[in-house]
Order: structure tokens, then C-alpha cells, then sequence
């Protein structure tokens, strides 16, 4: 082979090789910077899903009137309401689920996870037949959520009573609403 | 030979000037591309930011500023909170649940905030007045309301570039010198102004953005003249809403709205528990004061008119008292 | 091989070199650049938690007890103690999650008349209330 053709050739290996490198890195960068991006979106969900721990337990369609408790009166009305302007609440709420439940004193072990409703509202031993209030729920892709909690201040209206309770909220890796 | 090295020579250079172009061309792309996205990234993170201060801020009441990290062009357009212009790079808006009262977009680096609880009988929402130090707001009162209005004006926190001064002593030219570093000036007469927008502006130099507000408290109404004088007859529900509409002006039918929706689920919540509490009462008095309480909730509901919403505030409130009184649960 | 040809080959390498550790530079920067700016949002709540595990008890109706924790706050100020540190056994023990510690103190006008629990370092909360003409207020610290 003559010099010039293993010159030239030469050069075009590098310049191949040096492209391929510059791909690799481009490819990677995107990738990274993807994977950024995606964890900046769980990011925002976990403190989205931190500050509407404080909200929910302030927030004025369940709050008590002098809003140092959780007036558990409001939960099936909420729920009512919510489902009559649902579309409002899947905005300021996003993907999430959001339960209240009573830890003291402590209900039966049976009612834990018996979901309150108008049914066993309206029985002589309520709250006592039934463990949570599932007062929000929207997650249409099935997607698995972390949960976090935080205690609350619960008031029955009905009996003049106050217990604690806790508020529990799954919030899914995204932020789309 | 000579010849055929020059050639070789060429050659290299015209593969390393268009390769060389080439190259450069892509990363300067790329850098473009990147560039914009992270501009459109820190314009989200901007609202985002923005909105859990408000959030933060909500949880209780009070004065605060809030430092932005730089100057933005931050827009409060009922129901949204937008960052920048809508055609550069950055322009982020985001949708916010909050009832928002501010003069319509902040230019700065700081944001001054002021949360009041709405309360009408009882607590509907929080509402934020949003302002900075480009926007002034002078209160005018006269001999017969001073004592209202200076009552109204030691509540408002002294971060939200405020002024008061008596009709008497009121003179436009006598804020000329503000104007000059101003982006908006709002008046708040609290009786008749004796001034037009138009006449105002001519004691300034500029282009200030001039606003009138004509209240009237023994009727909760205001007249609003925009910087073009066109006019716009309002009316407001409770001290909270006063300041909402001082602060906000020509946005404030809007804003005022969404305050409404909120006080419609409100008013629907309360409603439907009274429903239910009448369910658990065992007295007949607690029977029926609740039945009662649940016929003014079910009026207070379709209410349109002022004169009706004070009418029925105050009967719920006398409601609550008696259940209060009788030991029956309460409405609120 | 002649000294033109080696020369050739040794500038390839040394290209090849030069990009090998341009490209290793570049993974580490990625790689500390990944791990930097995670904020957690865990403090927030924990110190959520300690207000609330605080402010939620003291409005509590204790029904075995006759009474709430504020009442018995005030029976503790006037020398029994028992009934709020078997409330505080009780209520704490259900309330807060397990292996969770805390530490409880009552003071009356500034001065502490009661303290439950051992912890060191923890977030503090505080609920003041009076009562009978006196400033009670009471300490939770969450411990961890």
C-alpha cells in the first residue's frame, strides 16, 4: 500500500472513531439528562405531596372552624361535593390518594381498613364500625405511590369529640395533574 | 513531487474546514437546544416556587417578602401564575387553585405577600394580596370615615407599600416624585375622588398606570375607574375582600369570582353536614335549630345580591350561637 | 517498520488517549453531578409530625381519664402527676410510630414542673395555654 492510501486511511479511522465516540457521548448526555429530569419530577411529586400534607390538614373544606383539627363532619360531604366538581379538585390535588384514619383510641382491629361511608354513618356505632375516610383518590394509570403520613387533630361533631387520627397520602412519581 | 504534496495538503485542509464546520455547527445546536430547555425548566421552577411560598404562606396569616433569585416578570392573571413574557424562552404559567388579589404582573426581584383567612360567617378561604415596591397605593379618607379607614389601614403590613392621607391634604402632584419609580399607582377614595384618572396622570411624568378606587362603606361598594377611565361598579364581602379589591383593582371581578366558587363548596359542605348532623341529633330543640340552620344554608346558597348575602351571614352566625348555647352540635 | 510509519501510529494512539480520558473526565463530573442537589423533603415532615403529635394529644378527650391532656397538665401543676404520665404511656405508644422516642415537660410561668422521657437531640414543639389565671405551656420533642 502506498503511504498517502495508509495516510488517508488512517485519518478516516480516526475521524470514524472520534464520531462514534461523539455519539456515544451524546447519547449519554441525553440519557442523563433525562434521568435528571425524571428525578426532578419525583422530586417535585414528594414535595408537592409534603406541602399538601400541611394543606389538607388546613384546608378549609375539611378543617374545623377554628382550624386547629380535622372536622371529621366534613368528610362525607366533601366527598359528595368532590364528586359533583371533580374536575376542580383533580387540579389542585393531582395524582394522589389521601385517607384519614383514627389510631386513638384505638378501634377494633377487624375495622381497620373498613372504609366509612354514609351506610355506616348512619349506625348506633359509629365511628366505632369503620376505620378510614378515603376522602380523595385519582390514579387512572394504576401506578405504585409512596405514602407518607402525619398526625392529626380529628373532631366528631356529632358526639363533641376529639381523638388523633392520621393523615395518609400516596403520591405517584409524576406531577401531571 | 512538489505538486503532488500541495495536493495532500489541500486536501486536508478542505476535510478539516467542512468537517470542522460541521462539528461546530452541532454543538452549537445542541447548546442552543440545551440551553432553552433548562431556561424553560427555570421558568416552571420559578411558578413552582412561587406557589408553595403562597402555599406556606396560607397556613396561617401575616405579612412577608419573598426574594426572588433575580428580576422576573411574575403575572397573576386569576387563577394562574405565569413567569416572563409569553413569548420568550422562559415563559412558564402554571394553574393555581389560590384566590390571588394583585395588581396583575410584578416586575423585581421581590414579591411583598399578605394572607388573610376569609371568614363570612365562617372560614371559606385564604386570600393572598400580592404586591412590590413598584406598585404604590394611597388611601384617601375624609373627616367622616378617618377613623374606618385608619382602622382598615393598621392591619394591612407595612411591606405592602401603603399610604394614607386625608382628603383634605390630598394632592396628586404631591406623589409625582414616586410616580417616577413607579409601574402602578392605585387611589382608594373612601367617599367620591373629585379626581379623574386622566387628571391624575397629568401630575405625573411618564407612563404610570393610574387606577381609582371609589368605596363606599356604609354600602360595601366600590367603583373602580381603570387607566383609561372606563368604569366598572363592584361590590365586596367582609374586610378581607375590601383589601382584595384596594389591592387588585381591575382584577378584581375575576379573582372575586373564584373567591365565590370557593364560598358555593364551602356553604355545599356545610349544608350537607348539617344534613347529616340532623341524622345524630337526639334533642328536638338541636333538631330543630339544625333544621333551621339548614334552610338559611340552602338560601345562602342561591344568593346573588349584596343586600341578601349580609342578610343571611348574619342569621347563620345568630344560628351557630344558639346551637352553641343549646349545646347542640354546631355548624361550624 | 520505518520511523514515518511508527510516527503515524503513535499519533493515532496518542489521539485515542487523549479522548479515552476526555470521556472518563466527563463520566466523573456526570457522576457527582447526579449525586449533588437532593433535597429531602423528610426534615419538613418530621418536623410536621412533632407539632402535630403535640397539638393533636393536647385537644384529645381521654375518656378513661375523665379529662383531657390540658386538665391533666394542670392536676400535675398541683402535685399529682400519675394520671398524665400514664395518659402520656398510653396515648404516645399508639401514636407514634415504633422505635419512636420523645420527651414530654409541663412548665407553669416559665418554671418546668414535669418532665417524661429521655432524648437528646429531636425537634421541639410547643402548645401554651392558660389556664386558672397561670401561663402553662408544654415541651414535645420527637427524638431522632
Amino acid at each position: 500500500m502506498k503511504k498517502g492510501q495508509v495516510h488517508v486511511t488512517e485519518t478516516i479511522l480516526v475521524v470514524f472513531i472520534v464520531l462514534i465516540i461523539l455519539i456515544i457521548g451524546v447519547v449519554g448526555y441525553y440519557r442523563f439528562s433525562f434521568e435528571k429530569n425524571k428525578s426532578l419530577e419525583g422530586e417535585l411529586s414528594e414535595r408537592a405531596a409534603t406541602i399538601m400534607l400541611a394543606k389538607a390538614i388546613n384546608l378549609d373544606e375539611l378543617a374545623c372552624g377554628d382550624g386547629d383539627c380535622v372536622d371529621a363532619g366534613k368528610f362525607l360531604p366533601f366527598r359528595r361535593v368532590l364528586g359533583e366538581d371533580f374536575g376542580r379538585f383533580r387540579s389542585i390535588f393531582g395524582r394522589k390518594k389521601i385517607v384519614f384514619r383514627q389510631i386513638y383510641p384505638v378501634l377494633d382491629e377487624n375495622v381497620f381498613d373498613v372504609e366509612c361511608d354514609t351506610a355506616k354513618y348512619i349506625q348506633i356505632d359509629y365511628p366505632n364500625n369503620c376505620g378510614k375516610w378515603t376522602v380523595y383518590e385519582f390514579n387512572p394509570e394504576n401506578e405504585y405511590g409512596s405514602k407518607i403520613s402525619t398526625i392529626v387533630s380529628l373532631y366528631y361533631p356529632e358526639f363533641d369529640k376529639y381523638v388523633v387520627g392520621r393523615l395518609e397520602i400516596d403520591h405517584y412519581d409524576t406531577i401531571r395533574k | 513531487m512538489n505538486k503532488k504534496g500541495d495536493m495532500n495538503l489541500m486536501f486536508k485542509w478542505i476535510f478539516g474546514t467542512i468537517a470542522g464546520a460541521f462539528l461546530l455547527s452541532f454543538f452549537v445546536n445542541f447548546s442552543i437546544t440545551h440551553l432553552e430547555g433548562e431556561s424553560l425548566i427555570e421558568g416552571n421552577k420559578m411558578s413552582v416556587f412561587i406557589d408553595d411560598k403562597l402555599d406556606a404562606l396560607g397556613l396561617g396569616e401575616g405579612g412577608n417578602v419573598l426574594e426572588l433569585e433575580d428580576d422576573f416578570l411574575v403575572g397573576f392573571e386569576c387563577g394562574s401564575i405565569s413567569v416572563g413574557e409569553w413569548e420568550d424562552d422562559n415563559y412558564a404559567e402554571r394553574s393555581t387553585d389560590k384566590v390571588i388579589f394583585s395588581g396583575g404582573r410584578l416586575e423585581g426581584d421581590t414579591i411583598n405577600m399578605w394572607t388573610q383567612k376569609w371568614e363570612f360567617p365562617y372560614r371559606i378561604v385564604t386570600f393572598n394580596y400580592l404586591s412590590n415596591l413598584r406598585n404604590y397605593y394611597v388611601l384617601v379618607h375624609d373627616a367622616g370615615n378617618s377613623e374606618d379607614v385608619l382602622n382598615l389601614a393598621s392591619n394591612i403590613p407595612n411591606n405592602m407599600n401603603f399610604q394614607t392621607v386625608g382628603s383634605s391634604a390630598f394632592n396628586p402632584s404631591d406623589f409625582s416624585g414616586q410616580a417616577k419609580y413607579a409601574d402602578k399607582f392605585t387611589f382608594v377614595f373612601f367617599g367620591s375622588s373629585g379626581y379623574t384618572v386622566e387628571q391624575i396622570k397629568n401630575s405625573f411624568y411618564g407612563d404610570v398606570k393610574v387606577e381609582i378606587i371609589e368605596i363606599n362603606l356604609d354600602e360595601n361598594t366600590g367603583k373602580i375607574y381603570d387607566n383609561y377611565g372606563n368604569s366598572e361598579d363592584v361590590f365586596y364581602l367582609g374586610d378581607e375582600m375590601l383589601y382584595g379589591l384596594m389591592f387588585s383593582g381591575t382584577g378584581y371581578a375575576c379573582t372575586k369570582d373564584r373567591a365565590m366558587e370557593r364560598f358555593r363548596t364551602i356553604t355545599q359542605i356545610y349544608d350537607y353536614k348539617v344534613q347529616r348532623l340532623m341524622g345524630k341529633a337526639n334533642e328536638p330543640d338541636c333538631l330543630n335549630l339544625l333544621n333551621e340552620g339548614r334552610k338559611m344554608l340552602t338560601s345562602f346558597l342561591g344568593v346573588s345580591h349584596k343586600p341578601e348575602f349580609y342578610n343571611y351571614f348574619e342569621k347563620i352566625e345568630r344560628q351557630n350561637r344558639r346551637l352553641r348555647e343549646k349545646s347542640c352540635s354546631t355548624i361550624y | 517498520m520505518t520511523r514515518l510509519e511508527s510516527k503515524g501510529q503513535s499519533e493515532v494512539i496518542g489521539l485515542m488517549v487523549i479522548v479515552v480520558i476526555l470521556i472518563l473526565m466527563g463520566m466523573f463530573y456526570l457522576g457527582f453531578s447526579n449525586i449533588a442537589d437532593s433535597k429531602s423533603s423528610v426534615g419538613e415532615r418530621r418536623g410536621l409530625e412533632a407539632e402535630n403529635a403535640l397539638k393533636a394529644v393536647m385537644k384529645l378527650d381521654l375518656e378513661d381519664y375523665g379529662a383531657n391532656v390540658e386538665d391533666l397538665v394542670v392536676n400535675c401543676g398541683n402535685g399529682d402527676c400519675s394520671g398524665l404520665e400514664s395518659a402520656l404511656i398510653d396515648v404516645y405508644s399508639v401514636v407514634l410510630r415504633p422505635g419512636e422516642s420523645y420527651k414530654f415537660s409541663a412548665y407553669i410561668d416559665g418554671v418546668k414542673i414535669y418532665e417524661f422521657g429521655e432524648c437528646n437531640l429531636g425537634l421541639v414543639s410547643s402548645y401554651p395555654f392558660p389556664k386558672n389565671g397561670l401561663f402553662y405551656e408544654v415541651k414535645f420533642k420527637l427524638c431522632g
